[in-house]
């Protein structure tokens, strides 16, 4: 449904997009995941063709988004990052006014502006003016204009941003209910977000993709060792060393004290198979007394966290400050 | 079309449901009444006297220049003041809000938003400009011997000069997200272009000329003795025009960008 080729962009010298490819498929809810400044509105105003890009190409429904802009935002649903609202309008006025703009015939206009409000529940705020409405229900509207018209395509940049819990729950509720429905591309530097709502997760950073795939093949693809934990009673500096001493052992490092010579350590190894069977038979093996073990497994937080802090030394700080906001 | 139009009648509404078109017409009325008014007590006295000395009453007082000359020339410079805060959120506070980027995501084109804003801000000063007609009813009404010629031919050149007050006022909304800053934009602008003329006598009379062409002020002289010149018309109509195409390229130019 949405095609991304080598996507980058410059802004002067600075590279906000760098070369992104990937591809959302009919029907699926692909995240977009990346801290703040990663790229993600950037790569999302492309996609809606507000800005160009400086390279590549983007094609939505088989339609080029540079060349065919107004026949591609018509089968568009954007719902941008700070919710952009007319707060001197009514909900129900705004509605009516967004339908135009999409060219709904007047027949169904209010068929389709009925369907949108009972969708993102603003029945109760419809005659309200937007201004004075709460966050909550700004992002509801927002949403609801996003969803007018039915487009084959949503772009929904941070839909939860700046919510409370239970709003966030409903709005995510809202989202999975689209699925299969529509197509949906959705960013958001929450990670739990993206494992809550989307099919695949899109990791990019510094407007590079660094990673893709299900919330579950990422774990899989990331965990190049492996983690055990381990809980073992005797003294560390004799069962350190002995742990260590274990063939496939790259590193062992003592987490926390539980209780008197009581010390649960963590242990990289570097086979992909399961190792756990083998260290603890040798521990038992060498008279320790393994109390438990288990391995530690990569949660996304973990995986996200691994591919966008690089161990580099700090930059300096004016080209920290140099670098705009986007 | 359809676009233009839903764009103008939410503006429309905004300018009516806000009230920034009730204030502005208001203070315009008010303001050219008090012109009006003192325009018209002058020359009541100075009728009185003349009728005292028979010899200065055969040359006679002309209304329609003393008083509608007079009228016409004090809207102008009303307008040249309230003129850019009517146009300064037009298209910043859109830009500001984020609404602008929203509206692009829709299939609207930029030169179906430039004229949507330029007729709802068009309507607005017909609004403001309308009532004016009440003071020439009254004079008329009162016994003003006067030429309705030449007040149609004044509110031909002061609507000309208010679409290109229009026009440079909202492509200097299109520079910035601050409404004020767009405000002084024009005023300076508008300023410059009226004031150009009065170089006239330091310049050199090749200079001069040229500097006359530009001004704002002496393409409308002729209008306020009723005569419609062409160039005159195309004068104007150009500015716009050349504002409003300024204003579209502007609002484009951020998918030239690469």
């Amino acid at each position: 449904m949405i095609q991304v080729e080598n996507l980058t962009k410059f802004f002067g010298q600075r590279k906000a997009v760098d070369g992104l490819t990937f591809e959302v498929r009919e029907g699926e809810i692909l995240g977009l995941l990346g801290p703040n400044g990663a790229g993600k509105t950037t790569t999302m105003r492309i996609l809606t063709g507000f800005l160009s890009p400086s390279e590549g190409h983007v094609r939505i429904d088989g339609i080029d988004v540079s060349k065919e802009p107004r026949k591609v935002r018509s089968l568009l649903g954007y719902l941008p990052e700070e919710v952009p609202l007319y707060r001197d309008m009514t909900a129900e006025g705004f509605l009516c006014f967004v339908a135009q703009l999409k060219g709904i015939p007047k027949t169904v206009r209010h068929a389709a502006i009925e369907k949108v409000t009972e969708l993102c529940k603003i029945q109760e705020v419809r005659n309200r003016l937007i201004g004075k409405l709460s966050k909550g229900y700004r992002q509801r509207v927002g949403l609801a204009q996003a969803l007018l018209g039915s487009p084959k395509v949503l772009i929904l940049d941070e839909p939860t941003n700046g919510l409370d819990p239970k709003q966030i729950n409903e709005i995510r509720e809202l989202i999975k209910s689209l699925k299969g429905k529509q197509t949906i591309l959705l960013s958001t530097h929450i990670l739990p977000e993206v494992s809550a709502v989307s099919d695949r997760v899109l990791i990019i950073n510094e407007g590079k993709l660094v990673a893709q795939g299900t919330p579950e093949e990422l774990g899989e693809r990331l965990r190049t060792g492996q983690e055990i934990l381990i809980t073992v009673r005797g003294d560390v500096k004799i069962v350190k060393p002995a742990i260590h001493r274990i063939p496939g052992v790259i590193s062992v490092e003592r987490v926390e004290a539980h209780g008197p010579q009581v010390e649960v350590y963590k242990v990289f190894c570097d086979k992909t198979q399961d190792m756990r069977g083998f260290v603890a038979r040798i521990l038992v093996d060498s008279g320790f007394e393994l109390l438990e073990l288990k391995s530690d497994t990569m949660s996304l937080e973990d995986i996200f966290l691994k591919l966008v802090t690089k161990e580099e030394a700090p930059q300096p700080d004016v080209a920290v400050l140099t670098a705009p906001e986007v | 079309m359809s676009n233009i139009l839903a764009i103008f009648s939410k503006d429309v509404r905004s300018y009516f449901f806000s009230v920034t078109a009730y204030v502005l017409t208001t203070i315009f009325l008010i303001l050219s009444g008090f012109f009006f008014s003192s325009a018209v007590s002058y020359f009541s006295f100075y009728s009185f006297q003349l009728s005292s000395q028979p010899f200065l009453a055969q040359q006679g007082l002309n209304l329609t220049e003393a008083v509608i000359g007079n009228l016409f020339f004090n809207m102008s410079v009303i307008l040249l003041l309230m003129m850019p805060i009517l146009t300064m959120r037009t298209l910043a506070e859109e830009q500001k809000q984020g609404t602008f980027e929203l509206l692009m995501t829709y299939p609207v084109t930029e030169s179906e938003l430039v004229w949507g804003k330029f007729l709802s801000t068009l309507f607005v000063f017909g609004a403001m400009l309308l009532p004016t007609l009440a003071h020439l009813l009254l004079l008329k009404i009162v016994g003003g011997n006067f030429e309705w010629g030449v007040v149609l031919t004044s509110y031909l050149g002061i609507v000309l000069l208010g679409v290109a007050f229009l026009a440079l006022g909202i492509f200097a909304s299109s520079l910035t997200e601050n409404q004020i800053i767009s405000a002084v934009i024009t005023f300076g602008f508008l300023l410059m272009l009226w004031m150009i003329a009065w170089l006239n006598e330091f310049l050199p009379p090749e200079t001069a000329a040229w500097a006359n062409d530009f001004s704002l002020i002496r393409h409308l002289e002729d209008f306020f003795k009723g005569v419609v010149e062409l160039r005159n018309v195309v004068y104007y109509l150009l500015l716009s025009g050349f504002f409003l195409l300024l204003t579209i390229w502007r609002l484009e130019s951020r998918r030239w960008v690469r």
